[in-house]
Parts: structure tokens; sequence; C-alpha cells
């Protein structure tokens, strides 16, 4: 009897709830992501095993005007980064008319990013969020002649842990402003200061320091015509320890700037950056510097973002301390068959160096030289400069190709012993080939060849990369895949020559996915947002489950 | 205890999925509402970025179906996830290829989240109260008969 009337005040209340909730208006949205991996990593003394567990859910439940989110994590270990149990994410956010207001984890960009700019990026172990509060306002005043209003206001904590070193963690309590006005259509100005004091680990000791950052940009937009530029400037105060015994305030700089164009059938982009955050000699860089740019500060990195394999081998760590360069990409569509798109960039350091000791220490001294605010292509200025060109053509309905050549340089300059500067050099011609058969079968051929020089290699500094991609596939839920790829480098640092994977992957429903792979895998940079990080070479077994419960 | 997970598993799965309404600018600088464009028809939202190869051979196929069913009040905006180092390409990239339905940003990700969405390519579709009927994830040749059947269903369950 108990039981029968239990089960009947849960049904009740059941219903009572879910009745309540129909007429509040909740919604929600759920997604998870589980990933499981196990095999070999292959780096120089041999191979060692991997392994990686990583549980994932994302829960927000939209309630009136109201948004609760939360994240589950588990991982037993992550592959990349620092790895976490239980809840990793909580946040509750209200949005009424102009105003937005969120306590809890977020992350937040101001204009370009030179001031702030906080993200996740999970396949390179990066996150810089916030655990703090936000208040947004945004309106528009004026029926007639409309003017703009937006202005953002945060403050909170960031525990950054770095992606070469998990067990260096950098705590911030940060503060920040963002204000910016449209008075007319044509045009907006805006301005953001951010104060941020930081404790910074170097070996054992804690430095800490206070830094603060100015920013203004100016935006214009004209038809088909937008322009865009930004300036910012850092000061870092030092208190000072045992490592830095003096008190120091150096400031740092930074501008970007970008045009764009995009008429019928063409468009064009050019974009420049003049980033100087952290303009020292080359012995006092590093990622432990208390002046170094700080990891919330991500301004755009001004080169091309590749998505095949090749391509994306030899990529650039971008120094946002020491860095000026430009990147101009054109696409062009003559008719409908045919696309264009052609990219060029080249990026450097803003000064030569030489050692002025004539002892055996070394001190380095600048060569100031009078058009610092353009890169060089001087091997003494580590330039990095790429040009690539693709063009895809439909050559009927079932029926694409797509051809392209990319050039690349990449000098890492050693003042002291410039013979033993890394310089590579690689020339790729990226093919692919797609044809779709019976309405719903797909067959896709990717080919990649690549011509490398590399200044370290001991012996033969010219080798050939091939890359060899299959992929069938059947709407709606399957595609299976190998991927193929071959070196004659003798010095490849995990000392094999061929790699070989095989991948299928199956979808449930239209957003519910399962993806097995078994193979090897060559490794290499991984990049987001102009930051890297080494990945080894793996041979083993993946499995990624995707789900979204929309 | 486990009668309040019950009651909160059942409140959950008995919800009807959507995310709240949103204002984001589209690449003329035009403040662009979601529940505004909810009023002419079902809403297809395709989450991309200018560095995402499958994005734009599904921009390609969507184009296409926009331009047969946009009289029936059928609406297409590719929602940007491009963030500020590739942002500025978005409107060359558009305008260069003639396209003509809505494109707005969404630089911080926060309406891509809202929907639960990972990887791009990812998309829903909206009826015309805002509920999901459909959610994607990624895209694979062929798969454009399906969003043509599924968008041809969402425009005759709005006219009944």
């Amino acid at each position: 009897m108990t039981s029968i009337s239990n089960t009947y005040l849960t049904v009740v209340l059941l219903l009572c709830t879910v009745n309540l909730f129909s007429q509040i208006n909740v919604k929600v949205s759920a997604s998870n992501q589980f990933r499981f991996g196990t095999g070999k990593e292959n780096i120089l003394s041999g191979d060692i095993s991997k392994k990686y567990f990583e549980e994932l859910g994302d829960l927000r439940l939209f309630i009136n005007d109201f948004q609760l989110g939360a994240r589950f994590e588990y991982d037993d270990p992550i592959e990349f980064g620092k790895g976490k149990k239980g809840m990793s994410r909580r946040f509750i956010e209200f949005r009424k008319e102009a105003f937005l207001t969120r306590a809890g984890n977020f992350y937040e960009i101001f204009a370009k990013g030179l001031t702030l700019n906080s993200f996740e990026s999970r396949p390179i172990g990066f996150n810089t969020e916030f655990d703090g509060a936000r208040i947004n306002y945004r309106h528009t005043f004026g029926k007639k002649n409309k003017v703009r209003v937006n202005a953002t206001v945060l403050g909170g904590g960031m525990d950054y842990t770095d992606i070469n070193d998990t067990s260096r963690t950098e705590n911030y309590s940060i503060r920040a402003a963002n204000f910016g006005i449209s008075p007319v259509s044509l045009f907006n100005i805006g301005f953001s200061y951010l104060f941020a004091n930081g404790k910074i680990p170097t070996g054992n000791i804690l430095t800490e320091i206070d830094a603060e950052i100015y920013e203004a940009n100016f935006g214009f937009n004209w038809k088909s015509l937008d322009m865009f530029i930004s300036y910012a400037n850092k000061v870092t105060i030092l208190h000072p320890n045992q490592v830095y015994t003096k008190s120091e305030a150096p400031r740092g700089d930074g501008a970007y700037a970008s045009v764009s164009f995009a008429g019928s059938k063409f468009g064009v982009n050019v974009e420049y950056k003049n980033y100087r955050f952290n303009l020292v000699t080359p012995d006092k860089r590093g990622a432990t510097s208390p002046f170094k740019p700080l990891p919330f500060q991500n301004a755009p990195s001004c080169i091309k973002v590749y998505s095949t394999t090749l391509l994306s081998r030899f990529p650039h760590n971008v120094d946002f301390g020491d860095e000026v360069g430009f990147q101009t990409d054109v696409f062009y569509s003559p008719y409908d068959r045919l696309t264009v798109n052609l990219n060029a960039s080249l990026s450097s350091r803003h000064y030569d160096y030489y050692d002025s000791d004539t002892t055996v220490l070394t001190r380095y001294q600048r060569i100031d030289r009078k058009y610092s605010f353009l890169p060089s292509v001087k091997n003494e200025f580590s330039p990095y400069w790429e040009f690539f060109v693709e063009a895809e053509y439909q050559l009927n309905k079932n029926m694409k190709a797509k051809l392209g050549f990319a050039r690349k340089t990449s000098v890492l300059y050693s003042i002291v012993d410039p013979s033993s500067s890394d310089i590579i050099r690689a020339v790729t011609i990226p093919a692919e080939f797609q044809y779709q058969f019976g309405r719903i079968y797909g067959i896709k051929l990717t080919t990649e060849f690549q011509r490398a020089f590399n200044s370290l290699r001991s012996d033969e500094k010219h080798y050939n990369s091939q890359y060899t991609s299959l992929v069938l596939s059947r709407s709606p839920d399957v595609i299976v895949a190998g991927n193929f790829e071959f070196t004659d480098d003798e010095e490849d640092p995990s000392g094999k020559k061929f790699w070989a994977n095989g991948e299928l992957t199956y979808k449930f429903s239209s957003s519910n996915i399962i993806t097995l792979s078994y193979g090897s895998e060559r490794g290499g940079l991984k990049c987001s947002s102009g930051i890297c990080r080494y990945v080894n070479p793996f041979n083993g077994f993946r499995l990624t489950l995707v789900n979204n419960f929309n | 205890m486990n009668k309040i997970t019950l009651v909160i598993f059942v409140i959950l799965f008995s919800l009807k999925s959507a995310a709240q309404d949103f204002t984001l600018d589209d690449i003329n600088g035009n403040q662009v509402r979601l529940s505004e464009l909810l009023k002419k028809g079902p809403v297809f939202l395709q989450f991309w970025a200018t560095w995402c190869v499958p994005c734009k051979e599904e921009m390609k196929v969507l184009n296409q179906i926009y331009n047969k069913y946009r009289d029936s009040g059928f609406v297409y905006v590719a929602v940007s996830i491009d963030d500020q180092k590739t942002v500025s390409k978005v409107k060359p990239f558009i305008e260069s290829r003639g396209y003509e339905f809505i494109t707005v940003y969404d630089t911080d990700k926060s309406v891509f989240s809202s929907y639960g969405g990972q990887d791009p390519p990812f998309s829903v579709l909206l009826d015309t109260k805002g509920n999901v009927i459909k959610s994607y994830s990624g895209y694979i040749q062929g798969d454009d008969v399906k969003l043509e059947n599924d968008i041809l269903n969402a425009i005759q369950m709005n006219r009944q």
C-alpha cells in the first residue's frame, strides 16, 4: 500500500512539475563528448604507453530570462593539459532587454583580443577561463539616426596551466571594462581597460606582477569596404623577489589593422600586426618571464589556418611579444564552377641582435633599424613567410576537383652560431578529388606531396613526404577512411617512415556520432590561434563519441 | 534519492529543446534578432568558420536549398564562429561568392554553445516557435538529400 501511494505521489509530482515548467517556459540543451585512446607514443628515447579517458558533459537550462549551465568532466587521464574530475564549469546568466549578466565561468573577447581574448582549445590543452562575474549592456538609441552602444564590465579569477608544462599554473585576478559606440552607421570607436594581478611561477618561486592594459580601436564600414585598427599599451609592474631583485615597470604595446573589400565575385582582406608587448633581447624571452604577453591576451595571428595534413606540418608559433607582419587573402570566383583562394603572409622579429661581449659570456645588443614597423625576410630577423594558392573546379553536378600550391619558409635564427639556425623550407602540392554517386554515396581522394629542407638534419637535409587519404561515405550515417603517410626523411623524430590508420564513423542520428580509429599517426606541432604544442607520434586505438541532445 | 533523480531526468527530457532568443551583428553591421526571423518561417542556423572545409561545402548546398525555398518562408542563417584571427575574412568570402543569405558573427561562440555545439559544421533546424526540430553534426557528400527533405517537411509543418 505504501509503495503504491509513493508511486502515485511521484507520478503526481512529476506531472505537476512538468506542467509548472511548461508554463514558465523552460527549455534545455545538452551535449556530451567521450574520448578514449590506448596505444604507444613515439618519443626520442623509444616507445612509451599512452592512454587517455575523457568524459565531458554540458547541460544548459533556459528558464524564462535565466540560463543555467554546468559541465561535468571526468579525465582519467586527459590527453593534453590538466585533467579534472567533477564539475568543471558552472554559471548562471540573466538576460533582460539591454542587459546580460553572468556569474560563474565565462570567456570574453574585447575588440580583436589585444587586451583580452580568453578561450579554450582542448586539442592543445589551452584554457583561459574566467571564474567571476560579467555585466554587458548593449542598446541602440534613436529610430532614424541610430546610435549603438556596447559596454562590458567584468571581474574574476583565472588559473592558467602552461600547455607545455602542466605543473606550472599561473594565477590571475582580473578587472576589465570595454566600451564601444557607433554614433553613425559608418563607423564605431571603442576603448578597453584591463588590470591584472598575477602570480607567475619561476621554478619554485612565485613572481607577483600588476599589469595594466589600455586599448583603443576604430572601425569603418562603408558599403563593401571594412577597416579596423586597434592599439594597445601594457605596463607590467614587478614586485621584487629572490629571482627578480629590482623593481621594474617595462612597457610594451601592440597594433593590429585590417582592410577588407568585397565586390562581386571578388574579395580581398589585408591584415597587419605589430606586436611589441615584450620587446627584449633573446636571453630574456621565455614562457616564465613575468613581462611576457599575458595568456589571456591573444591578438590575431595573421597567418593562414590550414586544414590539411602536410600543409599544417610546419606551423608558425607566433611570438606576441615581438613580431611584425601582414597577411593577404584573396577570394575570386569568376563563375559558379570555379573558385580561387590566394594567401600570402610574412612575419618576422622587429630587430636583429649581436653578441657585444668579447669574452665567453654573451651580451646581446640590439641593432636599430628605421623600418622596424615592417617585417624583414633576412634570416637574422627569424622570418616566416608563406604563399598559398588553391583552385576548386566543379566538373559537373557530381564531381569536383581541387589543386593547390604552397611554399613556406621558417627561420629560427641563432645569433651565437648562425650556422646552427633552424631553417625549414617546404613546397607542398595538395590535390583533392570528390565524386558523388547514387545521390547518397561519396568518394573523396586527397593527396599531398611535400618537398622539404631542414637545416638541422645532420646528413641529407632535403626529404620528401607523401600523404594520401581515401574517404568513402554513405549519407547520412557511414564514413570509412584510410590515411597513409610516407617520408624518406632519415631523421624523423619518431624514427619511422610510414604511418597508416583506418577510421570508421557511424552516425546513430544526425547529431550522435561514434568514431573508431586504429593505426599510426605522425604527430608534430599542433596550433590554435598561433599558440602551438608538440604532439608526439601515436600508434594505437582511439574512440570518440559525440552526442547532442537537442 | 532515486525518486529525486527520476524527477529531474523526467523534467529534463520532457522539456522542449531550444535556446533563448539572440541578437547578433550581420556582416553589414545590422543587428539580427532570431525572434524576428522566426516570424517568416522555419530557420536553419548553420554554425561555420572560414577555415572549416566541410562547412563551406555544406554552405554551397544550403545556398541552393535557400534559393529554392526562400519564397516559401524558409530562412537560412550562416552563423560565423570565426574568432578574432579569421573573422575579417568572413565578409570577403561570402560576398565574393554572391551568397545572399544572412550571415552573422558569433565571435565568442555564445550562441553556438547554447545549442550544445562542439565542433563545426554544426546546424540546427528551428520551427517558428524556436523549438529545435533537428540538429546536425558534421557534413558528408550526399547529405543534401536529407537536408532538403527535413527543410521541406519543416516548411509544410509551418503551413499546416
